[in-house]
C-alpha cells in the first residue's frame, strides 16, 4: 500500500495495523512493539537488552512480515568479520567462461535486519555494522552500494554474557535510537507464549503495509509541529543530564558521569512525533516528551561508581530529572 | 481566569498576611509601638492590594493563557502550539508540514470551542494553605485580645509628646517676649533667644522620650543658671530698700511729699536744698547718705556706693553743685544696678518657665497611674482642686495650690482622690507671690510686706545667757530675776526688710540645694516654696 500525501488519520491506522498484527503473534510487551514502531518509523536503530528467549528476534521477523519487507538476522559471534555483514567480491565465471569478481551482497542488505547479540562480535565487525546503520550505504572495493529503504537495524545485547564480549563503546551506543529493555513476561504471558507457541499451527501477521508506506510515514512524523517551548523543554532534559552545568541537580551531580549527546534531544522530538500521531494529534505535547524521555536516554547517559556501587539504574536517574524539570522555563 | 488565579493566589498567600500581622503583635509586646492596629492591618492591607493588582494591572500573556488552559484542561499543549505556530518561524517548510499545521490550528480551534469560561475556570478552595492560614489567625486573634503590656508606654509617649508639643510653644512664646525685653543687652537677647528657639525645636521634634527632652531641658537650664546671679532676690530686695530709703529720705529732706517724683529729681531737689540747710540738718543727711552708701556697698553696688558717699561728703560740706553732681551719678547707678537686676529678672523668668516645663514633662504621662492608685496614703484632700486650709507646716508646696497642673493633658489629682504615696503632689506654683495661709495667721498687709521679726539670739554677745520674761505658774523650779531684762529686740534690731530676710534665706537654700544634699525630688519644692514667698 503506498500513498502519496500519507494522512495522519492513515498514518495512525497503519500504525495501529501494524502493531496488531505484531501482536497477535508476540504476546504482551506492548511497549517493546510501540517502542520499536516508533523507532522504524522514525528512521531509526533500536537497541534491545533481554535475556535469550523473549522474542527479539520473533518481533523483527514479525514486523518484517507486517510491513512487507525483507528481513535478515545476523548472528554475531567472536568471528564474525565485517565482510560477512556487508558482503564481499566473489571470484565467478561469467557466461564466457571469464573470471570476474562479482559483489555478493552480505545480510545487512535488507530493510529490517536483526543484529543478534552485537556485544558478542569484535570491535571491527562491530564498527562496520554500526557505520552502515549510520551511512544507509557499503562501500566495498571503493564501490559505494545504497542499503534498502527503509532500513532498520535492531540490535540486541545479551545481560547475562559478559564473558568473551566486547560491549559496545558510548561512542557507539549513541547511534542508536532508542535502547528497549525487554522485560521477562509475567506468568499469564507466559501461558499464552506456551499456547501459541506449541499448538499445531502458529500464528502469523498479514501484510498490512509495505516499505513506501513506512517511507511516507517516516516523511510524515517528520512534518508534525512542535511549539518551541516543547523544543526548550527537551533541550533542558537533556541538560539536566550533565553534572558540570550550573543548574545540575543534585541527583545529576550524584550519579552521572556523563550527560546526554544531543542525539538523545533528537530522539525525543522525533518520536514525540510519532507518539502525538499515534495519538490522534497533529502537535508535540509535554507528555510525549516525557514518554520518550527513557528510551532515549538510558544508554546515553553514563552513570558513576557511586550508581553502580548503590545499583542505581539510569531509568531511575531519568525518572528523578523528569520530576524535577519543570515545563515553565526559570 | 486572571481572576480566578487572583483568588487562588489570595489563598496560597493569605497565611503569609496573617504571618506578618502576627508578628508585627508580637514586636508590639516587646517595643513601644503607637498605632499598633494600624501598623497590624497593615499585611493585610499589603496582601490585598497585591492581590488585587496581580489581578488587575499584570495580565498575562496570551503564551501564559493558552499554555496555563493547555496544562488545567489537559490539552496536550494544542492551544499553545497553534499560537506559536501564527506567531514563531517555522523550520523545514514542507506541503506535508503546511497540511498538518492547518490541521493542529483547527483541531485546536475546536478544543478551545468546547471550553467554557465558567465550567473551565471554575474557583476552587486549596485547603491546605487555608488551614495553615486559619491557624494563624486564631493564634493571632488570641494574641490580638490580650492585654499588651507596651499599651501604657505607648499612651505615656503619647502624652509626653502632646506635652513637649505644649511647651514647646510656650518656649516660643517665651522666645518672642524676650526678644522685646530692653534690659538685655542684644548679644544676650539674641543668644538666648536662639537658645530658646533651638530647645522649641528640639521638643517639637521629640517623638515622646521624656529622658532626652528633661536633659535638653536641664541643658539649657543649668546654662542659664550659670549666667544668673545667685544673690539676685538679695541684690533686687537690697536695691529696692535702698531706693525707697532714698526717696523716703529726699522726701523728709525736701518737706516735699510728691509720690510721682523718681528718685533722680528727688536726689537732685535733696542736692538743692543742701546749702539751705543748717549743719545739724547736714550731719544728719550725710550720715543718712553714709549709711546707706554703707548698705550699697553691702549690697555690692560699688559705684552707687561711692556716689552716695561722694554726696554724703558734700551734704557735710554744704556744697551743693557736688551733691548734685553726685546725686545725678548716684540716680544713674541706681538705674544701672535696676536694670541689671531687671535683666538677671529676665534670665530668672526664662529659668522659672523652663523649670515648669521640666516638671510638667516629667509629670505627663503619670495622671494615668494617679487615677489608677487613689490611695496612695496622702492626705485625701491633696487632690481636690483648690484645697485650702492645709497645714502649711506640713505642706508649703501645696499652699495656695490649685487643683491642675496648668498645661497638663490628663491629669486630674482631684479625679483619683488623691496622689501617691511616696511622692509629693505636683507643684501647683505660678510664680507669683503667695500669702502663707494657716490658722493664727491672719496679720496687716502692709505692715508684714515690709518688716518681720528675725529670729533673737539666745546667747548675748557677751556669751550671757539671755533671759525672757515669763509667767510663774507656781509649778516646777524657776529663777525670778528682777531688772531691765534684755527683751528680744532692744540690743539687737529684730525688725529687718522681708526682703533682706528672705534674700538670706533664699540665698541659704540655693546654697544647700546646690550643694546637692537635698534630694532632686524635693528641690522644685523648695524652689516652689520660695517663689511663692517673694515680696
Amino acid at each position: 500500500m503506498s500513498d502519496e500525501g500519507l494522512s495522519a488519520d492513515r498514518f495512525r491506522e497503519a500504525a495501529e495495523q501494524i502493531e496488531n498484527e505484531v501482536g497477535k503473534v508476540i504476546v504482551g510487551q506492548r511497549e517493546l512493539v510501540r517502542h520499536t514502531l516508533v523507532t522504524l518509523l522514525a528512521g531509526g536503530n533500536a537497541l534491545l537488552e533481554g535475556v535469550p528467549g523473549l522474542g527479539k528476534t520473533m518481533l523483527v521477523r514479525t514486523l518484517s512480515e507486517a510491513i512487507d519487507c525483507a528481513f535478515a538476522r545476523i548472528q554475531f559471534t567472536p568471528d564474525l568479520m565485517p565482510a560477512d555483514i556487508v558482503g564481499t567480491n566473489l571470484i565467478v565465471e561469467d557466461d564466457s567462461g571469464r573470471r570476474v569478481f562479482q559483489f555478493e551482497p552480505g545480510p545487512i542488505f535488507a530493510s529490517l535486519v536483526l543484529a543478534d547479540e552485537i556485544n558478542r562480535a569484535t570491535p571491527k565487525t562491530q564498527s562496520a555494522m554500526l557505520e552502515a546503520m549510520q551511512e544507509r550505504s557499503v562501500t566495498v572495493a571503493k564501490v559505494t552500494r545504497k542499503l534498502p529503504e527503509p532500513f532498520f537495524v535492531l540490535a540486541t545485547q545479551n545481560p547475562l554474557e559478559m564473558e568473551g564480549t566486547y560491549p559496545l563503546p558510548e561512542a557507539q551506543l549513541d547511534r542508536f535510537f532508542f535502547k528497549v529493555d525487554v522485560p521477562f513476561p509475567a506468568v499469564d504471558e507466559l501461558v499464552e507464549i506456551a499456547n501459541r507457541t506449541t499448538a499445531a499451527s502458529m500464528p502469523r501477521a498479514e501484510k498490512v503495509a509495505d516499505g513506501d508506506t513506512i517511507v511516507s510515514m517516516q516523511q510524515l512524523a517528520r512534518s508534525v509541529p512542535i511549539a518551541a517551548h516543547v523544543t526548550e523543554y527537551a533541550a533542558r532534559i537533556v541538560t539536566a543530564t550533565h553534572p558540570d552545568d550550573a543548574s545540575a541537580l543534585p541527583v545529576t551531580r550524584q550519579f552521572i558521569r556523563y550527560g546526554s549527546s544531543p542525539r538523545g534531544m533528537q530522539s525525543m522530538i522525533l518520536a514525540g512525533k510519532i507518539f502525538a500521531l499515534l495519538d490522534g494529534r497533529y502537535n508535540v505535547a509535554f507528555d510525549d516528551i516525557r514518554q520518550a524521555a527513557q528510551p532515549a536516554l538510558r544508554h546515553r547517559i553514563i552513570l558513576n561508581f557511586d550508581a553502580q556501587a548503590e545499583g542505581v539504574e539510569p531509568d531511575t536517574v531519568i525518572a528523578e530529572i523528569l520530576q524535577a524539570v519543570s515545563v515553565e522555563a526559570v | 481566569m486572571r481572576l480566578r488565579d487572583a483568588a487562588l493566589l489570595a489563598q496560597r498567600s493569605f497565611w503569609l498576611a496573617v504571618l506578618a500581622a502576627g508578628l508585627v503583635q508580637v514586636v508590639g509586646r516587646f517595643t513601644p509601638l503607637a498605632n499598633l492596629w494600624l501598623w497590624t492591618w497593615l499585611p493585610f492591607g499589603a496582601w490585598l492590594l497585591l492581590c488585587l493588582g496581580w489581578a488587575l494591572f499584570a495580565p498575562a500573556s496570551a503564551m501564559q493563557v493558552a499554555r496555563q488552559v493547555d496544562g488545567e484542561q489537559a490539552l496536550k499543549e494544542r492551544l499553545s502550539t497553534a499560537l506559536a505556530l501564527e506567531t514563531s518561524p517555522r523550520y523545514g517548510q514542507t506541503a506535508e508540514s503546511e497540511a498538518l499545521v492547518q490541521l493542529q490550528q483547527a483541531d485546536a480551534l475546536a478544543a478551545a470551542r468546547e471550553l467554557t469560561p465558567h465550567k473551565t475556570f471554575t474557583f476552587h478552595w486549596q485547603r491546605r494553605p487555608l488551614i495553615a492560614a486559619g491557624m494563624l489567625l486564631v493564634a493571632f486573634v488570641l494574641m490580638a485580645f490580650l492585654p499588651n503590656p507596651m499599651d501604657r508606654l505607648v499612651q505615656e509617649r503619647a502624652a509626653v509628646q502632646a506635652e513637649l508639643q505644649a511647651q514647646s510653644r510656650r518656649i516660643e512664646a517665651l522666645a518672642e517676649e524676650l526678644q522685646q525685653e530692653e534690659t538685655l543687652t542684644p548679644e544676650e537677647r539674641a543668644a538666648l533667644t536662639r537658645q530658646l528657639e533651638e530647645l522649641a525645636r528640639q521638643l517639637q521634634e521629640n517623638p515622646g522620650d521624656r529622658e532626652e527632652a528633661l536633659a535638653d531641658i536641664a541643658r539649657l537650664e543649668a546654662g542659664l543658671r550659670e549666667r544668673i546671679n545667685p544673690d539676685l532676690d538679695r541684690q533686687a530686695a537690697a536695691l529696692e530698700s535702698l531706693a525707697a530709703q532714698l526717696q523716703a529720705l529726699a522726701q523728709a529732706q525736701t518737706n516735699e511729699q510728691s509720690e510721682n517724683s523718681s528718685l533722680d529729681q528727688a536726689l537732685q531737689q535733696l542736692a538743692e536744698q543742701l546749702d539751705e540747710m543748717d549743719s545739724a540738718e547736714q550731719q544728719a543727711a550725710a550720715q543718712s547718705l553714709a549709711d546707706l552708701a554703707a548698705q550699697a556697698a553691702q549690697a555690692g553696688e560699688p559705684t552707687l556706693a561711692q556716689a552716695l558717699s561722694a554726696m554724703a561728703q558734700s551734704a557735710l560740706s554744704g556744697d551743693a553743685l557736688s551733691a548734685s553732681q553726685a546725686a545725678q551719678q548716684a540716680a544713674q547707678a541706681m538705674d544701672q544696678a535696676q536694670q541689671s537686676v531687671s535683666a538677671q529678672e529676665a534670665l530668672s523668668q526664662a529659668l522659672d518657665q523652663l523649670e515648669r516645663s521640666r516638671q510638667q514633662v516629667a509629670q505627663a504621662g503619670q495622671g494615668q497611674q494617679v487615677a489608677q492608685n487613689p490611695s496612695s496614703g496622702q492626705n485625701g484632700s491633696q487632690g481636690q482642686s483648690g484645697s485650702q486650709g492645709q497645714n502649711q507646716g506640713q505642706n508649703p508646696g501645696q499652699s495656695g495650690g490649685q487643683g491642675q497642673q496648668p498645661g497638663s493633658q490628663g491629669q486630674n489629682p482631684g479625679s483619683g482622690g488623691g496622689t501617691r504615696a511616696n511622692t509629693l503632689p505636683p507643684f501647683q506654683g505660678q510664680g507669683q507671690a503667695g500669702r502663707p495661709q494657716g490658722p493664727g495667721q491672719q496679720a496687716a498687709a502692709g505692715q508684714l510686706d515690709d518688716q518681720v521679726y528675725v529670729p533673737f539670739e539666745r546667747v548675748g554677745p557677751n556669751g550671757d545667757q539671755v533671759f525672757i520674761p515669763g509667767q510663774d505658774t507656781g509649778q516646777g523650779d524657776s529663777q525670778v530675776r528682777e531688772g531691765q531684762n534684755p527683751l528680744p529686740g532692744a540690743d539687737t534690731p529684730v525688725l529687718v526688710p522681708y526682703q533682706q530676710v528672705y534674700g538670706e534665706y533664699l540665698q541659704a537654700a540655693n546654697q544647700i540645694v546646690d550643694s546637692g544634699a537635698i534630694p532632686p525630688a524635693l528641690r522644685d519644692y523648695i524652689k516652689s516654696y520660695f517663689t511663692q514667698l517673694e515680696p
